[in-house]
């Protein structure tokens, strides 16, 4: 019976040795929560830096009255190192908490960076146990020290600002794509493919480091970075930039369904409609052992926004459709001519038809000389409150 | 005595274990968008193999796998066997036990040593098996819907990201590269030998329930490649340590539900729990129908000992196992689960047919 | 080393004259087997040099096969 008393006690304390978790548990207060990274690397010395923002805590409204004045809602850290796997090991000559990076939300890379090459960054993250490949990845025009050290108004932490302006771009424009996340970009690079990812810029030469300064001013162009043009990838290197005309067509031609409205010239007169697409179908056709590619495009239109002018009557619609057609198809075909001049697969077709056409010898050669047509539809179905704008007397 | 359908989750279960963080980078690097395809060939020799074994199993009715040689063979040839019987199980939890703190070591609990997990899992398995077989079948049944349920339910999360083109082409690639790949029918179709331990104790015969659990295990599998193909594509699930981790790992439901890997390791750990229970079980009923001893808990504390001990010898590193893995389990698993059970049923038929001839003799 | 002979030695060793003093021979022989082959791995882990099993397969496969 004692046998079994000193087994059983001799368990327990097993237990109770082996279940506390002794080597793995860190309290709350002891983790660096990082809400955004930023990555440089010097093209001559091949240093990489690092810029890891980390949540301030004791920022909120319930530290408002706390002695010392307002707290920063983030914190900048910068470290420098050989590799990226050495920065994890120096960091902690600055950082005074455990790096955790899980919940990051943001990914920036600056732009010297990307024209070297992204394949490290991308392979260190992917590497890591709790790094998370689903974060969008933005690439700085500029310096990238200072975006990492900008705060923004009305959206304290910058990376929920840059998370949120992102969901909202890709919803209300065609500016910003949903494949702009740095799996997308493993995905597209492993396979030859091109990737387009947003870029970001400060607005102002010297922006304040004083979080309060920033939150009492009322000028929110002043400290802030904003979001346009689009870096163009290929195989993991930045091999140019698209300007916001260009991304729209860019985003329109790989189906992004956001809602942009642009101002076209339509028989000398000028109309802001809004663009959505609804369907689009891309057909492979052998033509005398060429492949062509059908794009077609089925628009929707609303003129909501359309204060200039609003068709009276359905031959004007059509005739404003008809007319739509044809330079939404013009202008995306100058954008296809242009990507194809500078050897951008940006429409993807080496993609179309490596699935299309899996048994043609050499794909590659057939994607450059792929003739690609584009079809347009545009349908007009929404109208704003007013059915006709107002016109003055005069 | 465990019933059928206990018998068949407890298969499934046991062939699940391990496979579905250690195989799926290996299989979808050989596969490639067509690996949904691999499990229904491997399954379909596992099931063969499982016939050969219902084969010797049916000339000895009541006797465990580890029994039969000691009937064949007589008792020092058959000892011998059964020792090293003995030795392969053991070498299957130390390889399970391994994995498992491989991978908590890689994802979530990076500090804690491995023999830690090693330990705790073998004194909580050495219990549950030392109540009997019955408490290893009741567990698991009750345990199997909490393992299918969130880990379904957790993958249906993550399709958000799905991408039919990712599966495209279909079936274009050779398929000679997945008729290749003999190591996937020895880890874990091979291995499955472990259940035969248990076939004298299921109810009105093990032989479908058997049949059905690996034929059920493959059609999971399946899916879950299918899955994994479909919401990371070839070229990162191919790289990817732990790819079902990742894929959770990524699921964002709105904004609210975030990193929820945690569920995918638990259920994992539960997984390997239970594949660990059936090769303790076998290993230490091999000992007790092998040499008969009186008493029962000094053997599963020797069987802590040495299982934590070569959990830690089986492999150097995970580089040096993949290789062994490739190389090597076709071999290894053979000797065991076709050469052994081939030389029993050859011998057995031998015995049988020479004693018609004597018996004839003497009438 | 210390500590894992703190650790081991009653561990094995209790059971074992456990078991002789009852007169099961059997038993002692098998958990002193068993344990002896634990602890012959244990000791080579805990002096940083583990015996691979592994390795160990490997080579006795390449000598049957060559």
């Amino acid at each position: 019976m004692t046998y079994r008393y000193a087994a059983g006690v001799f368990i327990l304390m097993m237990f109770t040795a082996l279940l506390t978790a002794c080597w793995d548990k860190t309290e709350m207060n002891e983790l660096a929560l990082v809400s955004m990274v930023g990555v440089d690397i010097d093209p001559d010395s091949g240093k990489k830096t690092v810029y890891y923002q980390i949540i301030n805590p004791l920022s909120g409204t319930s530290a408002r009255g706390t002695p010392g004045g307002e707290q920063a809602p983030v914190y900048t850290y910068e470290i420098s190192g050989s590799s990226f796997g050495e920065i994890k090991s120096t960091i902690y000559k600055m950082l005074p908490r455990k790096l955790f990076i899980a919940h990051s939300k943001v990914l920036l890379v600056s732009q010297r960076a990307a024209g070297q090459g992204i394949r490290d960054i991308v392979n260190f993250i992917e590497m890591q146990p709790n790094g998370r490949s689903s974060v969008p990845m933005l690439i700085v025009d500029g310096s990238i020290s200072q975006v990492m050290k900008t705060f923004t108004p009305l959206e304290r932490v910058p990376s929920d600002a840059i998370d949120s302006r992102l969901k909202l771009l890709i919803r209300n424009s065609l500016l910003a794509g949903k494949h702009i996340k740095v799996n997308d970009v493993i995905e597209r690079m492993e396979k030859s493919d091109t990737i387009v990812l947003p870029m970001i810029a400060a607005t102002s030469e010297n922006p304040s480091s004083n979080s309060g300064e920033t939150a009492a001013d009322i000028d929110a162009n002043q400290n802030n970075f904003i979001i346009g043009g689009g870096a163009v990838f290929r195989d993991y290197r930045m091999v140019g930039k698209l300007n916001d005309a260009q991304l729209v067509w860019y985003h329109l031609l790989n189906g992004d369904e956001g809602r942009h409205v642009r101002r076209f010239q339509v028989e000398g007169k000028q109309v802001s409609m809004e663009l959505r697409l609804v369907r689009m179908q891309r057909d492979v056709f052998r033509q005398s052992d060429q492949p062509s590619v059908r794009i077609r495009l089925d628009l929707q239109l609303s003129a909501t926004w359309a204060n200039e002018f609003v068709p009276r009557s359905r031959a004007e619609v059509k005739r404003l459709e008809g007319n739509l057609n044809r330079i939404i198809e013009n202008e995306s075909l100058a954008f296809y001519q242009m990507t194809r001049e500078r050897g951008w697969d940006l429409l993807r077709i080496r993609d179309l038809l490596r699935k299309q056409m899996p048994n043609h010898p050499d794909i590659d050669q057939a994607a450059k000389n792929a003739k690609v047509t584009i079809e347009v539809a545009t349908r007009l179905l929404r109208t704003g409150s007013m059915n006709q704008p107002y016109e003055g007397t005069g | 005595m465990i019933s059928r359908f206990q018998f068949y989750l407890l298969t499934i279960n046991y062939i699940l274990g391990t496979t579905l963080f250690v195989l799926i980078q290996r299989l979808v690097k050989q596969g490639g968008q067509n690996a949904w395809f691999m499990p229904y060939w491997a399954g379909g020799f596992g099931v063969l193999v499982g016939l050969f074994w219902i084969l010797l199993f049916r000339h000895y009715p009541g006797r465990s796998l580890v029994q039969i040689p000691l009937d064949a063979w007589g008792r020092p040839l058959g000892t011998f066997v059964s020792v090293l019987y003995f030795l392969y199980f053991c070498n299957l939890a130390g390889w399970v036990l391994r994995n498992l703190s491989d991978f908590m070591n890689g994802t979530i609990m990076p500090e804690t040593p491995k023999s830690v997990f090693h330990v705790m899992f073998l004194l909580v398995a050495c219990y549950t098996v030392a109540q009997g077989a019955e408490a290893v079948g009741r567990l698991n049944q009750i345990i199997t819907p909490f393992l299918f349920f969130p880990f379904w339910l957790v993958l249906l999360l993550a399709t958000v990201n799905w991408d039919w083109e990712r599966l495209q082409p279909v079936f274009h690639s050779d398929l000679g590269a997945i008729l290749q790949y003999h190591s996937f029918l020895g880890f874990p179709y091979m291995e499955t030998i472990a259940l035969t331990m248990l076939f004298p104790l299921v109810k009105q015969g093990a032989g479908r329930p058997f049949l059905l659990g690996l034929w059920t295990a493959s059609v999971s599998l399946s899916m879950t490649l299918f899955m994994i193909i479909g919401l990371l594509g070839v070229e990162r699930a191919s790289r990817l340590t732990f790819p079902v981790y990742t894929v959770v790992q990524e699921v964002s439901i709105g904004e609210v539900i975030v990193n929820i890997h945690a569920i995918i390791s638990v259920i994992l750990l539960i997984l390997i729990f239970i594949k660990l229970l059936v090769l303790v079980y076998g290993a230490s009923e091999t000992l007790r129908q092998v040499f008969r001893p009186q008493t029962r808990w000094p053997h599963f504390l020797a069987l802590t000992i040495l299982l934590s001990a070569m959990a830690l010898s089986i492999y150097e590193n995970p580089i040096q196992n993949g290789e062994w893995d490739e190389k090597y389990t076709f071999i290894y698993d053979s000797f065991f689960v076709l050469l052994i059970p081939f030389l029993l049923l050859v011998t057995t038929w031998i015995k049988r047919t020479f004693g018609k001839r004597t018996k004839r003799r003497m009438s | 080393m210390l500590i894992f002979h703190i650790l081991l030695v009653p561990l094995i060793g209790f059971p074992v004259l456990g078991l002789l003093r009852k007169k099961l021979y059997r038993d002692a022989a098998v958990f002193g087997a068993v344990s002896m082959m634990g602890y012959g791995l244990w000791f080579r882990i805990v002096n940083h040099r583990p015996f691979i099993i592994t390795i160990f397969i490997e080579k006795m496969i390449e000598t049957f096969v060559a």
